[in-house]
């Protein structure tokens, strides 16, 4: 056997598997979204109606309020949390005592299950006893104890923070990676130069910083317009549609309103946006800023 | 800047990081050993006096299909999908990975825009034609179509990642140990995968966390105590009228010991392979 031929049906078993259960799907999903498929109402079976689906997308008032919501949050997400995964990794490259344990215990909120993040947040929030409003309390900033999730701008807040807390890290691990990379004897000839702390910071560390922040930046958007499992178990999208994100709202009009053309068009308009980001995250590793 | 001041700068940053992180745990760790009478105090005590009965609970008693009961199923449940992933991503993929990082295959700069493709497709694309075409085929509620799904999500990245360490090791010491008389699959098995087993670790941790975290598919997926997985039972249990906050922090706690366990195990491969990926698993 030639040897290209044995590398071929050495991959042969992961590609079946990526085709039959990802590649396949895809494409069967393009169909169903030229579909009006309503098992709950409907006795005729799938009726094809062509652009019907996406049309109807355009019209939406409930999707573009959901991108709008997605966006919203994406903006915090990207700003807060780009902003101290850098302040993380800065405090973290420098030597410290008990450094090694920081750089662990840092990790912790990141790994964990996206729905364990909820339940400790719903828990912290809890409107009757949650350590949130007695902490709030305690120290004389509120008189009583509010319902965070029930009124949609502090359950829409709420959310971010949720999920702030939980994807620090992300931006943290990769800058760390960025920092670890800049040659130490740049820092050695601006020693030389008799440059100051801040001089060195503003100069060198966060120039050579930029591409990876914009890496960051990119990759987040993607992660948290993906936002799901948080949004499921602390509000289910309420109060008032006031927390339903892009994700969820496909989620409802599949698995709760069983209108699965439809959502199968809206889930191809997410792809689509998606897309974009990761061209333009495709593009940056070409010029690599690892 | 003073080098005192710079050092107080430092301890500021590392108060604020800790607090920042560690209170939601410990939130929800005093929480769990908190008797139940005194978790219904307003203000909250945030100095209990250690019980331990929520952990005896949920680990050992409640009775058949209780909540303790459906917790401790679906963690079973949850490691049995979580190993299944690991172990098949790893085999197949590294024989994968060995093939994209030995030989010259004509799909070779694909590779990379198919990972990027799978981390960053949005799982309900996938979850809406998956669900017809599993229940269709009666597929729907088995812990074997969870495996399956998520390897299928899991390969590109493991691909990619063993590809990345079996580069760094040098090809002479294959084609020695084949001059020699060893096959290709010897060679790779007894050479390149021993060379290789920090990378190996750190993929397969990340494989084993996506898998246990999982939530999105299962939801949809899963109907019966069968095949319901950690995070749908947990999200089960919160969305209760009534809920045992006491008992529900301690089952929180539970879940996530593996992966913390395996942060601070293997924290050094797991960071490498989350920025080598650059995605989240």
């Amino acid at each position: 056997m030639q040897k290209k031929q044995i590398g071929i049906l050495l991959c042969l078993p992961s590609f079946i598997i990526i085709f039959f259960v990802l590649g396949y799907p895809l494409g069967y999903s393009i169909y169903i979204s030229f579909l009006k498929m309503n098992i709950a109402s409907s006795l005729r079976g799938p009726e094809f109606v062509g652009l019907t689906n996406y049309v109807n997308a355009l019209y939406d008032i409930k999707l573009w309020a959901a991108i709008g919501r997605t966006a919203y949050i994406t903006v915090w997400d990207v700003l807060v949390g780009t902003s101290l995964g850098l302040l993380m990794a800065l405090l973290l490259n420098t030597m410290l005592k008990g450094r090694g344990i920081l750089r662990a215990i840092v990790l912790f909120p990141f790994i964990l299950p996206p729905v364990v993040n909820g339940l400790i947040w719903k828990w912290v929030y809890n409107p009757n006893y949650g350590f949130l409003n007695g902490f709030l309390y305690q120290i004389g900033i509120i008189r009583n104890y509010q319902s965070w999730l029930s009124q949609p701008w502090t359950a829409l807040h709420m959310i971010i923070l949720a999920n702030l807390w939980q994807g620090t890290a992300f931006a943290y691990i990769l800058y760390l990676g960025g920092l670890q990379s800049i040659p130490l004897q740049l820092y050695d000839a601006a020693k030389i130069d008799g440059a100051s702390r801040y001089q060195t910071l503003i100069r060198i560390t966060l120039p050579l910083l930029l591409p990876i922040t914009l890496v960051i930046v990119v990759l987040k958007t993607i992660l948290t317009f993906k936002l799901f499992d948080l949004i499921y178990v602390l509000t289910g999208g309420g109060p008032a549609n006031s927390t339903q994100v892009i994700t969820y709202y496909i989620y409802k009009k599949s698995f709760d309103f069983l209108e699965f053309g439809g959502a199968a068009a809206l889930s191809y308009i997410l792809t689509l946006l998606l897309l974009v980001f990761v061209y333009v995250y495709y593009k940056l590793l070409q010029k690599d800023v690892y | 800047m003073s080098k005192k001041s710079f050092r107080y700068i430092i301890f500021v940053g590392v108060v604020f990081l800790l607090l920042w992180t560690l209170a939601p745990l410990y939130v929800v760790f005093i929480s769990s050993i908190t008797p139940d009478k005194d978790l219904l105090n307003v203000p909250p005590k945030w100095i209990p006096t250690p019980d331990l009965s929520n952990y005896a609970y949920a680990l050992t008693s409640g009775e058949e299909g209780g909540t303790a009961w459906l917790f401790r199923k679906s963690l079973v449940n949850s490691f049995i999908v979580a190993a299944g992933v690991t172990v098949f991503c790893l085999f197949i993929g590294g024989l994968a990975g060995y093939a994209f990082s030995r030989f010259a295959l004509p799909f070779k700069d694909k590779l990379l825009f198919l990972v990027l493709f799978t981390q960053m497709l949005p799982v309900i694309t996938v979850v809406i034609p998956l669900y017809l075409i599993f229940s269709t085929f009666r597929m729907l509620d088995r812990l074997i179509t969870l495996v399956i799904v998520y390897s299928s999500f899991t390969l590109p990245l493991v691909i990619w990642l063993l590809k990345g360490f079996f580069d760094t090791i040098p090809a002479d010491l294959e084609e020695a140990a084949m001059v020699d008389g060893s096959t290709l699959l010897g060679a790779f098995f007894r050479i390149v995968v021993p060379l290789s087993i920090p990378g190996v670790i750190a993929t397969g941790g990340l494989a084993f966390l996506a898998a246990w975290n999982e939530f999105m598919i299962v939801l949809v997926f899963t109907s019966t105590a069968a095949s319901k997985t950690m995070p749908v039972a947990i999200a089960e249990f919160i969305g209760r009228f009534r809920v045992d906050y006491g008992l529900m922090c301690s089952v929180g706690i539970i879940a996530s010991l593996l992966p913390v366990a395996l942060a601070l195990v293997f924290q050094k491969y797991l960071v490498q392979g989350l920025s080598a990926g650059g995605v989240k698993g």
